[in-house]
């Protein structure tokens, strides 16, 4: 091939493959746009999280500022949620908690899908290490997750950051064995052993070949993970063990709403719409990608017979 | 390629003796201990000359797949030696076997699990060239670009994702990905049989064109006898581990001498009403390879069965010049 | 002919709703099989012969997705227009089928002998232990060695072969009129399809019994049927009885296929006849002869228009504008050799 014959293909190929990451990308925002499920859960998820980063520039108040004159004061035009049982701004604390929230069931998920990411190839991949991991992630996942976190966290300290450790650590069996499943089925597929015969190192099978096969129910089980965090977080402040006082979580305003549930109805509901929201708003998206990157599930055209 | 020169020449690949057990555990998984062998592939030899084509035939688990991959170390052999060149395979590891690797290369039944669905068709192809550090990536685009335009693929199939082509096509990729590294010897395992029949022979053809023009040298494992016998020179028939018959494709072909030869020439269907011949129904079924028959393997299931065939394993010898076959009936005085 | 046919396929078109649009999977196809006659209905993946066999039994209506057009008349009743009741009686009793993959066509959870016998209790009312013992009966002619035993032995037992028969028995069991046989020895050896091959003329010289064999195997397809079917994306493109379609093929496809397979006899030093391209894909059918994008014959008018399915010899039927040049050459051919 002379120099001016490859230039001109290269030329070509870059020209080809414009029009076809165009194409693909084309195809993907239609899946994701009939895919219902998924808008809603997104766009919910997108709001909620504009809220959180937004919110604090339009809210007056501060979160910490108590006003004993004003406590629990129902929802009105001063205060729009009302006021908590330190006279704080509902609302406020709402936003600033969303931040903390969401924060740890994002940390949470990212930190648990990583590890268990890495524990789940490896021990799908040599079978020897998947013995002591797999006994490891069963002696974990015998234990119910809150006693696991609050032991976690009454051993580390209460702080947010070890609220996040403790969850990360309870969620990590459920990722690694997810992983460790679909790693088993992909390991046997032929394109593995054909990379095999070429001489590819373990390493490279591994995290170039297998990996990226095992990112579709890594990502689902991550979007679960974040909502299961925010509500084992919440569960969590709830018992005491969660993000320590006076720090807002929609947890530990839903656990000062406990003391109070029958004078101020607020201090409860209001923290517990968000939370099913954003629940819902992840799982939502969570079945949304299973079912888009499942080509068995895809969209089936349901029309009855004319006769 | 006259028979004279094969037997003077030394051989690219010669594998001596090659056994495969798989160990059978009893319920109790690895505690039970091991209950016993099933025996895949049993004391094989055979040698493949530079530029020929050898094929394999025989019937379902009757170990030729296990062979082709035995001898590529996917799975490690239980006896035996493979020598290529002055080195033996089954002795390598590491970096010397790595080397090897590039030297053979392999073609997959399954034009549809073979390939990774998450890769692009021009990485899947670069692949190989990166594991062997060949080129920098604007060379390796440049060769797997000429390797597409060899086996048939456009320039834009290059972005393309797996599931986006037909099962001939991605069985031109299969070719491609494992000719992009310049092998010497191809083993395919069946590369044909999942295709249907108008592209079945296409992909024939281009395994034959390709084969001349890289002076490539085949292992073309498969059941369909009458393709076996349209690309192959030599021809090895399986049965039960063994290798029970191995001859030039004419002398096979006009005269098979194992019975089980016989009877399988005889079984295939020949698209041609008028011409009605006897077929050699086969008694029963194929033994267990877990406990094969004593003496000849064949010989629950041969219509010329001796008292002998039961007691003492046949010794393969050469009935004609270059047609080797295992057989009492043939060591009679 | 005085008798009407077992089985009359009449302008069978079958639609399917899929994510990309309706797609005609059988478009307009008319055939029909003779009481104790093996036909054969050959064809790539994707010509439509699989959803043809189910379409005549009806399998597809679970599926909310189908529409059927055109008749099938099985001794004269239309069983698109029977009920799901009047279908269930047919089916099995009548028609039986048998598939490719006999191991997902059993229950792996019940012996075979007590699936056979439940099917002859089913349709013929009678005990259990005459059924039972009808079932070792059926076996032994299917050909399995030691019945008694192997009648209470389950699927996963038995090797793919056995498996065929017992499937075979089963069907047996209602001595059906007509059998369909999907592709029956495509997942066996050639040993044992060769006995499987056996088995089934033998019983339809027994038994009388009306077949549809359906497969992309030509060679299997000469041993055994008496009338041959060619299918191509959908449509029929060509039938005729066996010996006639093998020695003066008049379709190009069929001409096509017979030459692009290797033969047992045929010189090893010359290269395949290749098929250019590919089967189009159903949602994207060429206009005119469906063929025509890859037939070396083709012309203007065959990508123009689509050519009639006509009768061009005594029960030779060809869907092709240039038939009678094609017979001619084939002709010309079989004078030099």
């Amino acid at each position: 091939m002379d120099a001016l014959g490859s230039n001109a293909k290269r030329l070509e190929l870059s020209q080809v493959k414009q029009t076809l990451k165009k194409e693909q990308r084309r195809l993907q925002l239609r899946r994701f746009l009939s895919n219902k499920l998924m808008l809603t859960g997104s766009i919910i998820i997108v709001l909620i999280t504009a809220f959180a980063l937004v919110g604090p520039y339009l809210v007056s108040y501060d979160p910490y500022e108590m006003d004993p004159v004003k406590r629990l004061q129902p929802p009105g035009a001063e205060h729009l949620l009302g006021t908590d049982n330190f006279g704080r701004d509902l609302l406020t604390r709402i936003v600033y908690g969303a931040r903390v929230s969401i924060g740890v069931g994002f940390s949470v998920a990212l930190i648990s899908a990583a590890a268990g990411m890495v524990i789940g190839l490896y021990s799908g991949y040599y079978r020897a290490l998947d013995q002591v991991l797999m006994r490891i992630c069963d002696g974990l996942m015998a234990i119910p997750g809150i006693l696991l976190a609050i032991a976690l966290v009454a051993a580390l300290g209460p702080m947010t950051e070890n609220v996040i450790i403790a969850l990360g650590i309870v969620f990590i069996p459920y990722v690694a064995r997810i992983v460790r499943s679909a790693t088993l089925v992909v390991r046997e597929e032929t394109y593995i052993e054909a990379m095999k015969a070429q001489g590819a190192s373990a390493a490279r099978i591994i995290w170039m070949h297998i990996a990226p096969n095992t990112l579709s129910p890594l990502v689902v089980q991550a979007t679960f993970i974040f909502a299961d965090a925010i509500i084992t977080e919440a569960a969590l402040s709830f018992l005491g063990a969660g993000v320590p006082t006076p720090d807002p979580s929609w947890g530990n305003i839903l656990y000062d709403g406990k003391l109070v549930i029958f004078k101020a109805w607020w201090m409860t509901v209001f923290p517990g719409i968000l939370i099913i929201l954003t629940v819902m708003g992840l799982n939502f998206a969570g079945d949304g990608i299973r079912d888009m990157v499942d080509p068995h599930s895809s969209l089936s055209f349901k029309r009855k017979k004319k006769k | 390629m006259s028979h004279e020169a094969l037997e003077t020449r030394k051989p690219l690949l010669d594998v001596r003796g090659l056994k495969k057990y798989f160990p059978v555990k009893g319920p109790l998984g690895t505690l039970g201990g091991v209950k016993g062998y099933v025996k895949a592939v049993n004391d094989v030899s055979f040698q493949l000359h530079a530029g020929e084509t050898l094929g394999i035939v025989g019937e379902s688990g009757c170990g030729k797949s296990t062979m082709g991959r035995t001898i590529l170390r996917l799975t490690d052999p239980t006896a035996g030696q493979a020598l290529y060149g002055d080195q033996d395979i089954f002795q390598l590891s590491g970096k010397e076997l790595q080397k090897i690797r590039r030297d053979m290369q392999m073609v997959f039944q399954d034009p549809f699990s073979s390939l990774n669905p998450r890769k692009r068709i021009g990485q899947i192809l670069e692949e190989p060239l990166a594991i062997h550090s060949i080129g920098d990536p604007k060379e390796r685009t440049e060769r797997v670009m000429e390797m597409m335009h060899k086996v048939g693929l456009q320039v834009d199939h290059y972005f393309r994702y797996p599931h986006e082509f037909s099962g001939g096509q991605r069985q031109r990729i299969g070719l491609a990905r494992a000719l992009v590294v310049n092998p010497q010897i191809v083993i395919s395992d069946e590369p044909v049989s999942a295709l249907d029949v108008s592209i079945q022979s296409q992909i024939i053809n281009l395994l034959q064109e390709l084969q001349a023009e890289y002076r490539l040298t085949y292992l073309f494992i498969a059941h369909d006898i009458s393709v076996v016998r349209h690309i192959s020179d030599r021809i090895g028939v399986m049965y039960l581990g063994q290798m029970v018959e191995q001859a030039p494709t004419e002398s096979l072909f006009a005269n098979p001498l194992h019975p089980y030869t016989q009877a399988l020439l005889s079984a295939v269907p020949i698209p041609n009403p008028q011409r009605k011949k006897e077929r050699i129904i086969l008694r029963g079924e194929i033994p267990s390879p877990m406990n094969p028959p004593s003496g000849c393997i064949f010989h629950t299931r041969c219509p010329l069965a001796m008292d002998v065939c039961k007691q003492e394993v046949p010794p393969q010898l050469e009935a004609a010049p270059q047609h080797m076959v295992s057989c009492h009936f043939y060591t009679k005085p | 002919m005085t008798k009407p046919p077992l089985l009359e396929v009449n302008e069978l078109k079958v639609h399917f709703y899929t994510e990309r649009g309706r797609i005609t999977a059988v478009d307009g196809i008319s055939f029909h099989v003779n009481a104790g006659e093996i036909v054969g209905v050959v064809g790539e993946s994707g010509c439509g012969k699989s959803v043809t066999s189910q379409a005549i039994l009806r399998l597809l209506d679970e599926k909310d997705t189908v529409e059927y057009d055109g008749k099938i008349l099985f001794e004269g009743t239309d069983l698109l227009q029977l009920p799901e009741a009047g279908m269930q009686k047919i089916r099995g009793n009548e028609i039986s089928m048998i598939f490719q993959d006999p191991l997902s066509s059993l229950n792996p959870v019940f012996s075979i002998g007590s699936q056979i016998a439940e099917s002859l209790m089913l349709h013929q009312q009678i005990s259990k232990k005459a059924a039972f013992e009808k079932a070792i009966e059926l076996l032994r002619m299917t050909g399995i060695p030691a019945p008694e035993k192997r009648v209470h032995e389950y699927p996963h037992q038995l090797s793919g072969g056995m498996r065929q028969r017992a499937m075979i028995a089963m069907t047996l069991a209602c001595q059906p009129k007509l059998l369909i046989a999907d592709e029956p020895t495509t997942a066996l050896d050639v040993t044992i399809q060769a006995q499987i091959l056996d088995l089934m003329l033998e019983l339809n010289r027994e038994q009388g019994m009306g077949m549809i064999f359906i497969t992309h195997d030509l060679g299997v397809v000469a041993e055994l049927c008496s009338r041959v079917v060619v299918m191509y994306l959908g449509q029929i493109v060509e039938e005729a009885d066996v010996e006639t379609l093998f020695a003066q093929p008049r379709h190009p496809y069929t001409k096509g296929l017979m030459k692009s397979i290797p033969q047992m006899d045929s010189d090893r030093s010359q290269k395949l006849h290749v098929i250019e391209g590919m089967v189009p894909t159903l949602d994207n059918i060429p206009t005119g002869c469906r063929f025509a994008p890859r037939c070396p014959y083709a012309d203007y008018m065959c990508h123009e228009r689509p050519p009639a399915y006509e009768e061009h010899a005594a029960g030779h039927k060809v869907r092709c504008w240039h038939a009678e040049k094609i017979a001619q050459e084939e002709e010309e051919r079989s004078y030099v050799s």
